[in-house]
């Protein structure tokens, strides 16, 4: 058994730092259109949008149904069959848009579960004094689901950092695909992991501390 | 002419039959009382009159424009709501807002009007419900009595034609009541037009140009507060005001 290489550890970190604005493109791009999806998905179904709400249905069914690395495989390798254009499309793009698409459905139900929890009272206020529903939704509703939305939320949001690391599988040098580079060329997999999973750690303990944050300050009205 | 005008309203929630075909007319600067036992249909009454419930069938006329349930667009629903303003048995104060927010939030948002000039509003509107010194609360740090005075600053705010009250004071501690009782007491003398649904007989006494009695779904009878309270010609009301008084 050979002892654990510090040095060797300490020498990956700034390489992993340097791969670091790669993971975080992915997840912060992800993350926001994830989420702008995942609030028009609820929000079709709460309005139960003629033909758009069955289509939701199937939507969020399929993504959360099938694994993500599948739907990667499949718009990575599988699409580009049936449409040319989406050949030019690098791993990076690709990657962001599978799990934004994969993100969202989760979201969307975490989003609509949180607008149904909000009393139906706040809707009638708002139609009362003569808001339409969207500006009602806008205005009223969404500021109240946020805070019930936020925890839920913040779980994909760190799931979804996590699931980056796929990513190595289309050959996105990102930090789990440098890792490995370096685990498999000095054969000290134990530190390169031990390392990688550390700067996973210390991000989601960042995401975790800003969370608290956010919902002391949606707190504060109630 | 008639400020409102409600023609053959009908309201059924499944099975049951919740309004039978009200006829009614609401003359401006008008208070008018509904009374009624639980389930009467009172309150969806006045939930239909804005359309917080789509009646099935009737037309509704407030200040010149009608909806015709059967043919209602969300258009002239929402015309037809701004010349109204409601106040909810549970208070319903934006959670989001605070006190001030729950005022001028309409007025910048639907009629549009610029901040400060809705905070000058909401400021007097404030003053005039005695809560100038809580602006900046959440409806969270408010009591009961005083979450309904905001409610009913939050409907005078809008100026409307009709202001529809939906048991104001039902869910108040019996301490509270008459706070909010004073303040529409206040309205009653700037001759507002009001229908309110509630169970204060004295208050009903005292502010009501005319009590409508319901029952089943159906007017059953209506006139001046001495002639329904003191004089019930039916016997549904006059068994319903034995028990309310006893």
């Amino acid at each position: 058994m050979t002892e654990f290489d510090f040095s060797f550890a300490m020498g990956l970190l700034p390489q992993l730092l340097d791969a670091l604005p790669t993971t975080l493109g992915m997840t912060l791009l992800a993350t926001v259109l994830a989420l702008g999806l995942g609030l028009c998905l609820a929000l079709s179904q709460i309005f139960d949008v003629k033909g758009l709400s069955r289509f939701t249905d199937f939507y969020i069914s399929f993504f959360r149904g099938t694994p993500l690395l599948v739907q990667l495989f499949l718009f990575y390798y599988g699409l580009p069959q049936i449409f040319p254009a989406m050949t030019s499309i690098s791993a990076f793009e690709a990657v962001t848009l599978a799990l934004a698409l994969h993100f969202a459905s989760y979201m969307a139900e975490i989003i609509r579960a949180a607008i149904l929890g909000i009393d139906r009272s706040q809707m009638e206020a708002c139609l009362s004094v003569g808001m339409d529903r969207l500006t009602a939704m806008r205005r009223i509703i969404l500021p109240q689901a946020s805070r019930i939305a936020l925890p839920g939320l913040m779980n994909s949001f760190i799931d979804l950092l996590k699931s980056t690391s796929l990513a190595f599988t289309l050959g996105v040098t990102e930090i789990m695909s440098r890792a490995q580079l370096e685990a498999a060329s000095s054969f000290n997999f134990l530190e390169s992991y031990l390392v990688l999973a550390l700067v996973y750690w210390m991000l989601v303990i960042i995401m975790t501390w800003v969370q608290k944050l956010t919902e002391r300050r949606l707190g504060e009205a109630y | 002419m008639a400020l409102a005008t409600i023609t053959n309203l009908h309201k059924s929630f499944g099975e049951n039959t919740v309004l039978d075909g009200i006829d009614l007319q609401i003359e401006k600067g008008e208070i008018v009382v509904i009374l009624g036992p639980s389930g009467s249909g009172k309150s969806t009454l006045l939930r239909c009159l804005n359309f917080l419930e789509t009646p099935e069938l009737g037309v509704i006329d407030i200040a010149g424009q009608s909806v015709d349930a059967a043919t209602s667009h969300t258009k002239d629903i929402l015309a037809l709501r701004r010349h109204t303003a409601f106040v909810f048995q549970n208070y319903a104060l934006f959670k989001n807002k605070t006190a001030l927010g729950n005022i001028t939030e309409a007025l910048t948002v639907v009629k549009g009007m610029a901040a400060p000039v809705a905070e000058g509003i909401a400021m007097d509107i404030l003053k005039s419900v005695g809560l100038a010194d809580r602006r900046d609360a959440w409806p969270s740090e408010l009591s009961g009595g005083q979450q309904q005075r905001i409610g009913i600053g939050r409907a005078m705010a809008l100026d409307a034609d009709l202001m529809l009250f939906d048991e104001p004071t039902s869910a108040l501690d019996p301490e509270k009541v008459y706070e909010v009782l004073d303040l529409m007491k206040q309205l009653a003398r700037q001759k507002r037009t009001m229908i309110i649904v509630t169970h204060e007989i004295p208050f009903a006494r005292e502010v009501a140009d005319r009590i409508i009695f319901m029952d089943g779904g159906k007017i059953i009878e209506q006139g001046m507060p001495e002639q329904v309270l003191d004089a019930p010609q039916d016997s549904r009301t006059q068994t319903f005001l034995r028990q309310v008084l006893s």
